[in-house]
């Protein structure tokens, strides 16, 4: 089986796709939470334990991993803070680190990835970012997320022209109930989540809708699609 | 923190020159709208406060973030 990578898979869409392709890949699970991950182990997945923001120390721990378990043929990157406040409460140190967790780090990880004794060439190699609809469709009170969201958009088609062969796709979900969000529960109470059920013309989707398209965007099904940000939303950013 | 700080803290957060008291009238105040209930949230979670959109539908003036506030405020 090829080796993936799947960062921030503790919990929320990066849990999700992890388990989903551990029935076709040997999947090596990366996030800070080392409890969480151990979860994982049961269905084969190997917890890796890592803090995205050690940015000095990312391209050494994949080569390692790659030196350890042998070559990667995917990529996944799915960790990702949210910041919900109005411009005039953005503070320098939350944003740097907003800008760090949604931005930095998946360009340090796509670099030590697309380095030959990392990437395994032979089997459809492919890096897929999770992004938001926030990078499309940017909304007040999100400015510093939704723009580290559009520069990750950004990013995903720069790193498609540059790193071909290896592809490189993203997926913009639009809300989702993730622990992520949940943090905000004050602000995604009851009632805004019954706006978005009537609002998105599909209603409220879950993690598992986002790793199916994930599963099929790694897969070699779709080894003619690169540059691309899929909106799975339900229809939300219409 | 001193009421006229958490007045002149409140008022920093709305970004709003007028000045507060308990009696303000939070309609009256051009900036308490959604982004300003947003930003008022983000202060009082840096209290330690957790609030939500519709606790603000039914706070009138200036007097019920005080109260909110609580023991945050000196005296």
């Amino acid at each position: 089986m090829a080796n993936a990578l799947v960062v921030g898979a503790s919990s929320g869409i990066g849990r999700a796709i992890a388990l989903k392709l551990s029935k076709n890949y040997q999947v090596f699970a990366m996030a800070r939470r080392e409890d969480r991950l151990k979860e994982l182990k049961e269905s084969g997945i190997t917890p890796i334990p890592f803090d995205v923001t050690n940015l000095n120390d990312i391209e050494k721990t994949i080569k390692a991993l790659s030196k350890e378990y042998g070559k990667f043929s995917t990529l996944i990157y799915s960790a990702g803070v949210q910041n919900i406040k109005p411009l005039r409460v953005n503070k320098i140190s939350e944003v740097e680190y907003l800008y760090r967790v949604n931005t930095i780090a998946p360009l340090f990880f796509a670099k030590a990835f697309a380095s030959k004794s990392v990437v395994d060439k032979d089997n459809y190699p492919s890096m897929l970012f999770i992004s938001s609809i926030a990078g499309e469709k940017p909304e007040k009170g999100i400015v510093a997320y939704s723009a580290s969201k559009a520069s990750l958009n950004a990013m995903i088609k720069a790193l498609a022209k540059e790193v071909a062969p290896v592809r490189v796709n993203g997926i913009a979900p639009g809300f989702l109930e993730t622990e992520m969000t949940k943090e905000y529960e004050h602000i995604y109470n009851d009632e805004f989540i019954e706006q978005i059920k009537q609002s998105y013309p599909l209603g409220l989707g879950s993690v598992e809708d986002i790793a199916e398209v994930a599963s099929f965007l790694v897969s070699s099904s779709a080894k003619y699609i690169t540059g691309e940000i899929i909106r799975v939303d339900g229809g939300g950013a219409l | 923190m001193t009421q006229q700080e958490f007045l002149e803290a409140i008022a920093e957060a709305l970004d709003c020159e007028m000045e507060l008291s308990g009696e303000t009238i939070l309609d009256d105040i051009d900036e308490y709208d959604s982004i300003g209930v947003l930003s008022l949230m983000s202060y009082f979670d840096e209290l330690g406060i957790k609030v939500s959109p519709n606790d603000f539908e039914k706070f009138e003036t200036v007097q019920d973030l005080i109260n909110l506030a609580g023991d945050k405020i000196d005296g």
